[in-house]
Order: C-alpha cells, then sequence, then structure tokens
C-alpha cells in the first residue's frame, strides 16, 4: 500500500514537471521581442519592452530561463501580477475560498441526488420513476450551466425578490452566515442540477451491470435481505466508477468553475483565470493552470487509493 | 477468405444447402436501424435536429436581412414582421444573428465530434495493438492532456488564432476532447487482436496499420459512433461557453454563446435578444443527446423488442 503511493506520487510529480515544462513552451518559447510584446500589449511602446525584457530576464537563453522558472516554482514562488502588482499566490489565496465552498456544497447535492435517482431507477428499470428519472436527466445533460445560471438569476430577481437570493461576491460565512447562504444557494444548485444529470446516469448503469453478476443472485439465494443486496453487496460495487468520476470532478472543478463562478458573480479561481485571460496576465495564468493541474493529479492518486477500500476484488500492486 | 472481408457480407451470407428455401440473416446494420427508427427517442431527435439544420441553412435564405446588415431605424425593437425575432442594442436582425450563429454551432460541434473522435480511434488503436514504446509514449500524451486545464489553455491560444479562422478552433476543440475515449480504444484492441481473424491476418503477413484499420476499428464501430455523437453535444457545449466568455468565435462572426452573453445583458427589458438563442442552443443539444441515447440503445446486443 505504502509502496503504491509513493510510485503514484513519483508518477504525479513527473507529470505536474511535465505540465509545468508545457506551460513554460506555450509562453516563454520564441524571439525575447516577442515574448515581451506578448505580455506588454500591442500597444506598449518599444521602451515598455526594453524594460520587460531586463526584468523577466528574457535575454537569457532559454536554459537558464527554464531553470529559474522551475527553480522559483519549486520554493513555491509564481511570480508578480503585471496588473494588480500583487503576488499570484496572494491572488489564488483570495480566490480559493469561494471555488471551495462551491464547489464541497455542489458536491453534496449532486452525489445524493444523484446517487438515490440512479439507485432508484436501476432497482426498478422501465417503472414510471425510471422514466421520469431518464427525462429529468435528459434535460439536465441538454441545459447549458449559463443558460440555467442567468434563468435561476432572472427567476431570484424578479420572480422570488423575497428569498434574498443573489448574485454576488463570495462572503465567509464565518463573518456572515446569512450573506453567504443567499450568495451561495444559486450556484451550489446550478452546478449541482448538471452534475447529478451525469451521476443518475452512470450510477443507474453500474447499478444494473452489478444487479446482473453471480454473486448478488448468490447472496439472494443464501437469503440475504433484499435491502442488503442492494446497498451492501450491489451499491458499494456499482460505486467504484462513480468514484472515479466523482474524483476526476473534483479535480477538475477545484480548479475553477468558470461558467458558473461568473454567471454569478462569484468571485472563485474560474473568474481569476477569466480575467488574468483577458487583460493577458501572464503570471496569474500560468499559476492558476498548474494548480488546476495540480488538483488533478492529487484527486487521481486519492481516487486509486479509494478504489482499494470499495472494491475487495482490486488489489493494489 | 480475404483479409478484407466486410462484416455485412458474413451476415448476408446463405448457410443452406440447394434445394432448401434460403434463410436470410438480417445484416447488423438493419437491426441497428430498426431499432433506433422504432425509439420514440431516436425519432424526435432526428426530425428536431433535421428541423434544426434546415432552419438554420434555410432560414437565411428567406429571412429578409443578413446577421451583418444593420438596421439603423430599428434599435432593440421587439419581433415584428420586419424583423422576426427582433433587433439587438446594435440594430442587428437576432433571427439572422441567431441562424447563423447556429449554423457555426452546427458545424463547430460536428467536425470536431468527427475529428476527436477519428483520433482516439487511431491513437488508442495503435497504443493497443503495439503495445511496447507506442503505447507507452501515446499513454503519456494522453495523460498529461488529461490534466491540463482545457478551458484555460483553449481561452489563452484563441486570440492567436485570429479572425475567422474557426477551423482552427475546431482542432483545439478536439485536441482537448478525444483521451478518455482513446483509453476506451486502447483496451478493447488489446482484447480483439487476440481474435482468430486478427491472428490469421497477422499469420498472413499483413502489415499492422492495415489490420488497424480493416480489423480493429470496424469491429469498435457502434463504440465509435454513439461516441462521436456524445461528442457533438460535448463540442457544442464547450465552444458556446467559450464564445460566451469571447474566447471562441469572434466577432464580426457570430455564435449561440457570445449572442446569449450579449443578450443576457439586455434580457430583462428585451427578453428576444436572449431566448431565442438561449431556447435553440437547448433545442440543438436535447436534439443530438435523444439520437445519441436511441444509438446506445440500439447497438447495445442485450437491448430487445421490449425495451423503450
Amino acid at each position: 500500500m505504502t509502496r503504491f503511493i509513493i510510485r503514484r506520487v513519483l508518477f504525479g510529480v513527473i507529470v505536474l514537471w511535465l505540465v509545468a515544462t508545457t506551460v513554460f513552451l506555450l509562453f516563454f518559447a520564441g524571439p525575447a521581442d516577442n515574448v515581451a510584446r506578448r505580455l506588454a500589449g500591442p500597444r506598449a511602446p518599444m521602451e515598455v519592452i526594453e524594460q520587460i525584457k531586463d526584468t523577466l530576464g528574457l535575454n537569457r537563453s532559454m536554459w537558464e530561463q527554464y531553470a529559474s522558472f522551475l527553480g522559483n516554482l519549486l520554493h513555491g514562488d509564481l511570480g508578480i501580477s503585471f496588473i494588480s502588482q500583487t503576488p499570484v499566490t496572494t491572488l489564488i489565496m483570495q480566490s480559493l475560498p469561494g471555488t471551495l465552498w462551491l464547489v464541497a456544497g455542489a458536491a453534496v447535492l449532486w452525489m445524493a441526488a444523484g446517487i438515490t435517482g440512479g439507485v432508484i431507477s436501476a432497482v426498478r428499470p422501465r417503472s414510471v420513476l425510471d422514466r421520469t428519472t431518464t427525462v429529468l436527466v435528459l434535460a439536465g445533460i441538454s441545459l447549458p450551466t449559463f443558460v440555467l445560471g442567468m434563468l435561476m438569476v432572472y427567476l431570484a430577481l424578479s420572480v422570488f425578490p423575497w428569498t434574498g437570493l443573489q448574485p454576488g461576491p463570495y462572503i465567509s460565512p464565518l463573518l456572515d452566515l446569512k450573506g453567504f447562504l443567499q450568495v451561495m444557494i444559486m450556484p451550489w444548485v446550478c452546478l449541482a442540477v448538471v452534475q447529478a444529470a451525469v451521476y443518475v446516469r452512470l450510477t443507474r448503469g453500474s447499478m444494473l451491470d452489478t444487479l446482473g453478476e453471480d454473486y448478488i443472485r448468490t447472496a439472494r439465494a443464501k437469503g440475504a435481505p433484499e435491502r442488503r443486496v442492494t446497498y451492501r453487496h450491489g451499491l458499494r460495487a456499482a460505486l467504484t466508477p462513480v468514484v472515479t468520476q466523482f474524483g476526476v470532478d473534483i479535480g477538475t472543478l477545484l480548479g475553477g468553475v468558470v461558467v458558473t463562478e461568473s454567471v454569478f458573480g462569484l468571485q472563485g479561481l474560474g473568474q481569476l483565470m477569466i480575467r488574468s485571460v483577458r487583460y493577458g496576465d501572464l503570471p496569474v495564468i500560468i499559476g492558476a493552470a498548474i494548480l488546476a493541474s495540480a488538483f488533478i493529479v492529487v484527486a487521481n492518486i486519492v481516487v486509486d487509493v479509494a478504489y482499494s477500500f470499495l472494491d475487495p476484488r482490486v488489489r493494489l500492486a | 477468405m480475404t483479409h478484407d472481408m466486410k462484416p455485412d457480407a458474413v451476415a448476408g451470407v446463405r448457410v443452406t444447402p440447394p434445394g432448401e428455401p434460403v434463410v436470410r440473416v438480417p445484416a447488423r446494420w438493419r437491426i441497428v436501424l430498426g431499432r433506433f427508427a422504432g425509439s420514440w427517442g431516436g425519432r424526435a431527435g432526428v426530425v428536431l435536429l433535421g428541423g434544426l439544420f434546415v432552419l438554420a441553412f434555410a432560414g437565411p435564405v428567406v429571412g429578409p436581412w443578413s446577421y451583418e446588415d444593420r438596421d439603423f431605424l430599428a434599435f432593440l425593437q421587439g419581433p415584428s414582421w420586419a424583423h422576426w425575432f427582433g433587433t439587438t442594442q446594435t440594430g442587428g436582425d437576432v433571427f439572422a444573428l441567431t441562424l447563423r450563429g447556429m449554423q457555426k454551432s452546427l458545424l463547430i460541434g460536428l467536425l470536431v465530434a468527427v475529428v476527436s473522435t477519428g483520433v482516439a480511434a487511431v491513437v488508442g488503436a495503435f497504443a493497443g495493438y503495439y503495445l511496447g514504446w507506442t503505447d507507452r509514449v501515446l499513454g503519456w500524451v494522453t495523460d498529461l492532456l488529461l490534466v491540463l486545464p482545457a478551458f484555460l489553455v483553449i481561452a489563452v491560444l484563441s486570440p492567436a488564432i485570429g479572425h475567422g479562422a474557426w477551423l482552427v478552433l475546431v482542432m483545439l476543440l478536439a485536441a482537448f476532447m478525444w483521451m478518455v475515449t482513446s483509453k476506451v480504444v486502447r483496451g478493447m484492441t488489446i482484447s480483439i487482436k487476440e481474435r482468430e481473424y486478427v491472428l490469421a491476418a497477422r499469420f498472413m503477413g499483413v502489415p499492422g496499420y492495415r489490420i488497424i484499420f480493416r480489423h480493429v476499428l470496424p469491429n469498435m464501430a457502434s463504440l465509435l459512433i454513439v461516441d462521436a455523437t456524445i461528442n457533438v453535444s460535448a463540442a457544442i457545449l464547450t465552444e458556446t461557453s467559450l464564445s460566451y466568455f469571447g474566447f471562441g468565435v469572434r466577432p464580426p462572426d457570430v455564435s449561440l454563446g457570445g449572442l446569449i452573453a450579449d443578450g443576457a445583458r439586455t434580457a430583462l427589458y428585451a427578453p428576444w435578444t436572449f431566448w431565442f438563442a438561449a431556447g435553440l442552443l437547448v433545442l440543438l443539444v436535447l436534439a443530438v443527446n435523444l439520437i445519441g441515447d436511441a444509438l446506445r440503445d440500439a447497438f447495445d446486443p442485450t437491448s430487445d423488442g421490449r425495451r423503450r
């Protein structure tokens, strides 16, 4: 087990190094003048470009630049934003709570709804409940997040203003719990609706496959109550693909829930990314990209370890 | 028996000795098509998608305005005989703009799906067939692309595309969509590789790339077709989200995402600027999803006539 984890972590580090190198090549490869021009914007005068080349050391050889880029990265130094002149790590730490809370809250909602819906329709396939679920799922996966989000904002502001729900920047729950809920409930529901649809489908398919397995018949034959067969024997094994998907989704979403955050004006990592891309704020873009990749790598490792607990057939070597 | 025998030919072959009545086994594609046409969702999806296609490509011919026209006598007017879907803040005809956006979304969605499924099939099959170093290198590329934040990378690279080069956007979108399917294809290739007909072809000295395209990939046709359909809706959703932020299709060309973003600013007092584009986008994705679901059920060998 320990050996497996160590190997996975080492592999994760290599992947992250590859990501950092790719990002470096994407932005810094090419003649120094071009890079400086890209950083300074198309209308910057020649002096500014020269200055950028000096301060960033773009006149050094590629290898030297690459070495210092990796060196800074290892020290957790992501550089300083061109636009706001604050360290990138500070900007990321400011945006992180919004995204964390959004993903955590939505994840609880969509896992509860997704697994319940999936199990109900798998236990009684082709029943009215199953068919209703199928239609709802189809609606869920066909609704683009920004359309659903805007619909919710519209309803909250013009039809149900008494609820106090509103789009707005993240407020810490420690400072103002009511304000926090008023801001977060809509993004939670919006993100969860789209995700839950995927999970209902996944759980239903996986559950149907599992319930057809021989050991389920054995469990029934030995007289285990149907409840126990469904949940203990069936659901536990059926959850494996769900857990994989969950890990991948959490990893991806923590890197920034771009659409949901910006529809509801929540100041999270996704918003930070959009802003930095718009203003060409390169250090922030690079920092956000590496952080997003790191989340995915870590999530994958956690998923692999979680497998062994869920499915006794999986042996980690 | 030649190595380029098609599966259809096998299914239609006469198996009865002469003299007895000929029993024809229905070809697999006929069964699949029959099941597809028999499902409620499949029919609804095809009709809906067909209707949207006709609307997107015939509508602009019928409509009185072009998407580039500006009517300086009608700013932000509601639907009327002159402007069927109303006008925008700058006097653009919402009908013409929406249909133009839909054309772009349809084309991008279909192309991205074809390209990404094609890449997935080729990469997965080569990795699974040759294994060894081919597999390792392709696996690294796959894992790396899975980890990179796609939205961010496309958003950063898209200004470099320049105006009008939407085909580059198609390539970028496709580049981030093939990885998961390619892993599935790799797994299936490894098992198909051990089948007798592949072994026979190998011992006859048929080169590897030929075996892959003639024997391995055709046997995954059902998986690939369903995957391509799902990718159409995924591609449309990603493209419209990118365009919503202004990182996808750029002005002067229009996309449904860009229109929805513009419309959102005026949606409260001029709902036609928002709802037509949003509604058509939802219908489009719904139609593709209906077809995808029906296809998956039709290809599923365990599904019978009673299903649906």
